[in-house]
């Protein structure tokens, strides 16, 4: 699958007249078949805004958002996602979760079984099938979230800060499990993240976004291959430059803001 | 446990002291009040009140009236769920309809359920389908309203993982809305079943045949006061019965499921 999203703009029209927010601006982006692309940038600055138009949930006002060269006009299949916050149903056991997709497409009993206990083992959540996802913990549930995702075999999977709500530890344990999974099964991702250290870690090639418009601001190859040493010479080289595009960036803003 | 065991002691003999109390009461004609006749009358001995319990249900009087209120209540109770949830769901979904209903809502939804009972009677006559219809008016209220209100605050980010997930609308509402509803659905039924009960009983006491508000007034009429007593005492049994044994239980598995 190819993803291109070109020129695109997009402003949300607040509630009350005259307080709009332009939260992309002329953004132009493609992702690759089996690339894996970081979102970087600072709160506000429209990295959910792309992963909703790439899922088909918001449109552009200007530009184009294409997936093989058809305009993404709703959510289509063999894209997937997986929210900050889970969004798991909170009825439904580890397994119903992962299986939903999977049924709802109409698939067999046996079929749906089998690919949910296979997606239950590959997370690591053996013995928690039947478990509800209030009597999980954080990493647990992001484990459920993205099998549920995976579970349907996506080309390209959206990922919105994922790693976010979870302590350091549990959030390199899940880094390592990400790039385990593609290795077990191929699909391009757009990832997005604050962290620095985490889009680095993970990604093939890091956009680079500012705020006030949403724009980006410059793309950064990561040229090192699979299990990266994060205390590595070029790991840290590439890491420091992304910092340093920030501090240019943050001093800027508090120069406009004078 | 023993704080417990205490406890109950002390409520035990509170309760006691209130018994004898009523027994002096009801002998000494209202502590001299007036002759003991009367005062038996107005207010039976606690013995006779158990006497007539033993004796209303071994001939079967208390349960001929029971059931007869229980079946007008659920079948009321069911009419309004069936056409209030779905009704709920689609003023939710759609504003045109929302917009609609909104005047009816308004206008009707303050009128007390009660306040029906004389139409009611005048349109369809002193029976089952005067007291059904007014359970289902004085319950489809709160039943909507909880409806609409749950759909409306259904987490929007489970409808977008449903969406990307391939759902059309209909699995939307099947696989996530309804779900979803369940713990307000429960809330609007348990104020809703309070409703039905008050409507029927009033139906019941001002002329729709047999039931339980049938049964408070003809202890009246007819003299045997016991009877009154023995019915509101059946009355909040049955109440203390379902809240503790169906809504409890429900409650608890409602908010289990709301959250994660
Ligand atoms: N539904 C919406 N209605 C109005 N404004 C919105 C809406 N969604 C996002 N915005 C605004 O658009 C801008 C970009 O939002 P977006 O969620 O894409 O940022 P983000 O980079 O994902 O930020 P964060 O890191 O905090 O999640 C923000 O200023 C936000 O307030
Ligand atoms: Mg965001």
């Amino acid at each position: 699958m190819h993803v291109e999203i070109s020129n695109a703009s997009k402003t949300y029209l607040g509630d009350r007249a005259g307080l709009s927010i332009h939260a992309l601006n002329d953004v132009s982006l493609n992702v690759n078949a089996g690339e894996f692309l970081c979102l970087l940038g600072p709160s506000g600055c429209g990295k959910s805004t792309i992963l909703r138009l790439l899922a088909g949930l918001e449109f552009p006002d200007k530009g184009l958002v294409q997936i093989d060269g058809t305009s993404v006009i709703h959510p289509r299949s063999g894209v997937g996602m997986v929210f900050q916050d889970f969004a798991l149903f909170p009825w439904l056991t580890v397994e119903e979760n992962i299986g939903f997709g999977l049924r709802l497409r109409g698939e067999e009993k046996g079929t749906v079984r089998d690919t949910v206990s296979r997606w239950i083992d590959l997370v690591g959540l053996r013995g928690f099938a039947s478990m509800l996802p209030r009597q999980l913990s954080g990493g647990m549930k992001q484990r459920v979230a993205i099998a549920r995702a995976l579970a349907l075999s996506p080309e390209v999977l959206l990922m919105d800060e994922p790693f976010g709500s979870l302590d350091s530890f549990t959030r390199m344990e899940m880094q390592e499990e990400l790039i385990r999974l593609r290795e077990q099964q191929s699909f391009s991702s757009v990832f997005v993240t604050h962290d620095i250290e985490e889009a680095v870690y993970l990604a093939d090639r890091v956009v680079v976004m500012t705020p006030r418009p949403g724009a980006i601001k410059t793309i950064v190859s990561v040229p090192l291959p699979h299990r990266r040493d994060r205390t590595g010479k070029q790991f840290t080289e590439i890491r420091n430059y992304l910092l340093s595009l920030y501090e240019r960036a943050s001093s800027h803003l508090r120069e406009a803001a004078r | 446990m023993r704080h417990r065991y205490q406890r109950m002691l002390q409520g035990a003999i509170a309760l006691a002291a209130f018994l004898v109390f009523w027994q002096i009461a009801s002998i000494t004609g209202i502590f001299g009040h007036m002759k003991p006749e009367y005062s038996q009358l107005l207010l039976p001995t606690p013995k006779s009140v158990v006497t007539a319990i033993f004796e209303m249900a071994r001939t079967g009087y208390l349960w001929d009236h029971l059931s007869v209120s229980i079946a007008r209540v659920v079948v009321g109770f069911l009419i309004s769920a069936i056409i209030g949830v779905p009704l709920g769901i689609a003023m939710a979904l759609s504003p045109l309809l929302n917009n609609m209903m909104e005047p009816f809502v308004r206008i009707f939804s303050p009128i007390p359920g009660v306040a029906w009972v004389p139409l009611a009677i005048l349109w369809f006559g002193l029976g089952d389908q005067a007291a059904i219809f007014i359970i289902a008016i004085g319950s489809i209220f709160p039943i909507l309203l909880g409806t609409i209100q749950g759909v409306r605050s259904v987490d929007r980010r489970l409808i977008e993982a449903a969406k990307i997930m391939g759902a059309t609308q209909r699995k939307i509402v099947l696989r996530v809305l309804l779900p979803s509803l369940i713990p307000y659905l429960i809330t609007a039924f348990r104020i809703g079943f309070g409703f039905a009960w008050r409507v029927v009983i009033a139906a019941e006491m001002v002329g729709v045949p047999k039931g339980v508000g049938y049964m408070l007034t003809i202890g009246r009429s007819t003299g045997h006061t016991e009877v009154t007593i023995v019915t509101m005492l059946l009355l909040g049994a049955l109440m203390y019965a379902v809240e503790e044994f169906v809504f409890h239980p429900l409650c608890a598995d409602g908010e289990a499921y709301a959250s994660i």
